[in-house]
């Protein structure tokens, strides 16, 4: 079915929406969440809430793009899963990892009291992303949206894993400048 | 700021740029990337030997226009796209609903024509007509349709506080009234009440809902637990009081006889699901397990019969038991390989899926037909009451059909949306009629859309197409005359 009725139906308020988005959009979803998760009864669990929140979120919104949608929905509400298991102890996935290499991003003396608006920090991200090469931008949201691994980005790409792992180094040390430069951090 | 804002804010990206990163990495949908990227492949190559050939080479270097034609024509994206969220203005002043065709004698096609931000339901159409109301997804007004001209009837406001088992919770919502059928047209979204279908409505004041009951310090500790609730009133009648149902965790779905003196329950767990029936007189509560010495799959309650049906692995056995002297009677037992094998998920669904055999969700418990089907896939109907078997002819059930059961569970909606290599498939069986009517056409009926659902007892409706430009939706309306 296509995108534009799925989100009419979901406008409509009929059911059925549901089941079309789950029909169409479950494996996607499910990856998101499961790189996040690392977990097949939370990623399910997660994808389960993301027909929900979509759910309760159309209308008032009507996306254009349906995938990206969801899959911001599934990330979001994977994300926060992950955090509420995770507040006492860190388990295994890709979450982790990521944050040790985003962990670069932020200068040493940076404490978790400095907040800052997510919309801003959201806004400089993509200011960041627009100035990127598209295949450094491609494959640090491969990396850090998508939480895919190094090795699977490095094969879907044709580079060795150190490559990967250097592009990605040399994309986080711009994003760190980018934050300094725009006050940030 | 920690590295987990960064990984948090890097949700709301620009679409454009996760869509790009996706595509990289392979992560299409279902069904479409395979195709999708052979399709392009072929696009591409097809494109690349046309510009080879026709020496398309200069004017690419030197055309901007054209080469933005070539880009949008291989979908290759120069600009980020727009926001990923926009606002949908609502109005009603296009609406309208006119006959536009007939299919033989026995169904009539109604085209209507409402807001996009619309639904239809039980009969009535519900639409968000206020841009502030909608943006709370708040308010609905309901539409009756009447030869051709729609009326709005009395949305009324319900808020009323509550106490049971020790509980204070308040429900509140609007709801609105069609021939003495009350329906609830808006409940919020974070409500400790809720109904599987809002919009169903009973033939009377009282709607089935299920409450979430909580502790005063938020634990919550029972979900879905169903009560009866007068709109008209405002009084809650805990049916369950007295049957213990209260101890069954996990009770996810409920239906209640007309008369209200039986309810079944579905306890769903992680290892599956279980079957009650409460007896709402004697206050009893029967686990349809221990009842029936095994594994019951399917049950309905039809006046004092509870009707179960079992799939023994090998054969299937369905069998009643009156309930005031719970004496039990084999109804019937066939092995697989006999030649009458029941339809298993349409047997699953008469009897024991409340959601769908009854589009009034959890409302009431009481069909009482089951469709076998042969190995050569005819169809036969059976009536539980009695056993009695009866063909339907010119019937061969389709394969992986969708099936709805009418809201007064006489008739059943056979459904496939179109697909790549099929075209839609709607047909209705009616069950007291023993009679199939399919009412898939190629000129003037469906034949894309999928998902039809029943409108009324008599009525079938679709969405036909949206009209992104002016916000509206087109429905088709099937209505259908058994009798004809």
């Amino acid at each position: 079915m296509e995108d534009e009725k799925i989100v009419a139906l979901f406008l409509q308020r009929s059911e059925q929406a549901i089941q079309a988005a789950q029909n169409k959009y479950e494996r996607y979803c499910y990856r998101i969440a499961y790189h996040i998760l690392f977990c097949n009864e939370d990623a399910k669990e997660s994808v389960n809430d993301t027909w929900l929140s979509a759910w309760n979120g159309i209308p008032p919104h009507r996306p254009t793009i349906l995938s990206t949608f969801l899959g911001k929905l599934t990330r979001r509400i994977s994300l926060n899963k992950w955090r509420d298991a995770n507040r006492q102890k860190r388990g295994g996935g890709q979450v982790d990892l990521a944050l040790e290499e985003l962990a670069q991003c932020i200068p040493d003396m940076q404490t978790v009291e400095s907040q800052v608006d997510d919309r801003e920090l959201t806004h400089c991200i993509n200011t960041f992303l627009e100035s990127l090469p598209v295949t450094e931008r491609n494959v640090f949201v491969s990396r850090y949206w998508f939480l895919a691994s190094v090795k699977e980005i490095a094969d879907r790409f044709g580079f060795t894993e150190s490559k990967t792992k250097s592009m990605l180094f040399r994309t986080r040390k711009q994003l760190r400048a980018v934050l300094q430069e725009e006050g940030l951090i | 700021m920690n590295a987990e804002n960064i990984l948090f804010a890097l949700t709301d990206i620009k679409d454009s740029y996760i869509q790009d990163a996706q595509n990289h990495m392979g992560y299409g949908v279902v069904g479409h990337r395979k195709t999708g990227w052979l399709k392009r492949t072929l696009l591409v190559a097809a494109v690349l030997l046309l510009l080879v050939a026709a020496s398309f080479t200069t004017a690419m270097a030197s055309s901007k226009e054209f080469r933005e034609k070539i880009f949008q024509f291989l979908q290759i994206r120069q600009e980020s796209v727009p926001e990923d969220v926009i606002e949908t203005p609502i109005t009603t002043e296009d609406m309208y609903a006119e006959d536009t065709f007939t299919i033989g004698a026995a169904i009539t096609g109604q085209h209507v024509h409402t807001p996009v931000a619309s639904h239809a339901r039980v009969g009535v159409y519900l639409v968000c007509t206020d841009p502030v109301e909608m943006r709370q997804a708040s308010h609905y007004d309901a539409y009756l349709e009447q030869n051709g001209e729609f009326i709005q009837l009395e949305n009324h406001d319900f808020r009323k506080e509550y106490t049971l088992y020790g509980c204070s919770f308040t429900i509140e919502g609007t709801w609105a009234e069609r021939d003495g059928s009350t329906f609830f047209t808006w409940l919020p979204s974070d409500a400790s009440i809720q109904t599987y279908n809002q919009y169903d409505s009973t033939q009377s004041s009282m709607v089935l809902v299920h409450l979430t009951l909580q502790e005063a310090d938020g634990t919550e500790y029972y979900t879905s637990y169903p009560v009866l609730l007068d709109l008209h009133t405002g009084e809650l009648s805990d049916v369950l009081a007295g049957t213990q149902a209260y101890t069954l965790p996990g009770i996810t779905h409920a239906a209640i006889t007309p008369d209200h003196t039986r309810m079944l329950l579905q306890q769903t767990t992680q290892s599956g699901y279980k079957l009650f029936c409460a007896d709402l007189v004697k206050h009893q509560l029967y686990d349809l397990d221990v009842l029936s010495g095994q594994r019951t799959d399917a049950c309905t309650v039809i006046d004092d019969v509870l009707t179960c049906w079992q799939n023994l692995g090998d054969s299937f056995q369905i069998w009643k038991i009156d309930m005031n002297t719970m004496e039990r009677t084999e109804l019937v037992e066939h092995g697989f390989n006999s030649g009458m094998t029941p339809e298993l998920d349409a047997g699953i669904q008469f009897l024991q899926g409340f959601d769908n055999w009854n589009h009034s969700g959890d409302l009431y418990a009481g069909t009482h037909f089951a469709v076998l089907v042969d190995d050569e896939q005819a169809v036969s109907i059976m009536d539980l009451k009695n056993g009695e078997v009866t063909p339907v002819p010119g019937l061969i059930w389709p394969q992986d059909v969708e099936r709805i059961a009418s809201p007064d569970g006489k008739k059943l909606l056979l459904t496939k949306p179109k697909t790549d290599s099929s075209d839609a498939y709607i047909g209705v069986l009616d069950f007291t009629q023993r009679k199939y009517v399919e009412f898939m056409q190629a000129n003037n009926g469906p034949r894309e859309e999928g998902y039809p659902y029943w409108f009324t007892n008599d009525a079938v409706i679709f969405m036909d197409s949206i009209s992104w430009d002016s916000y509206c939706s087109n429905y088709h309306v099937y209505r259908l005359y058994s009798d004809r």
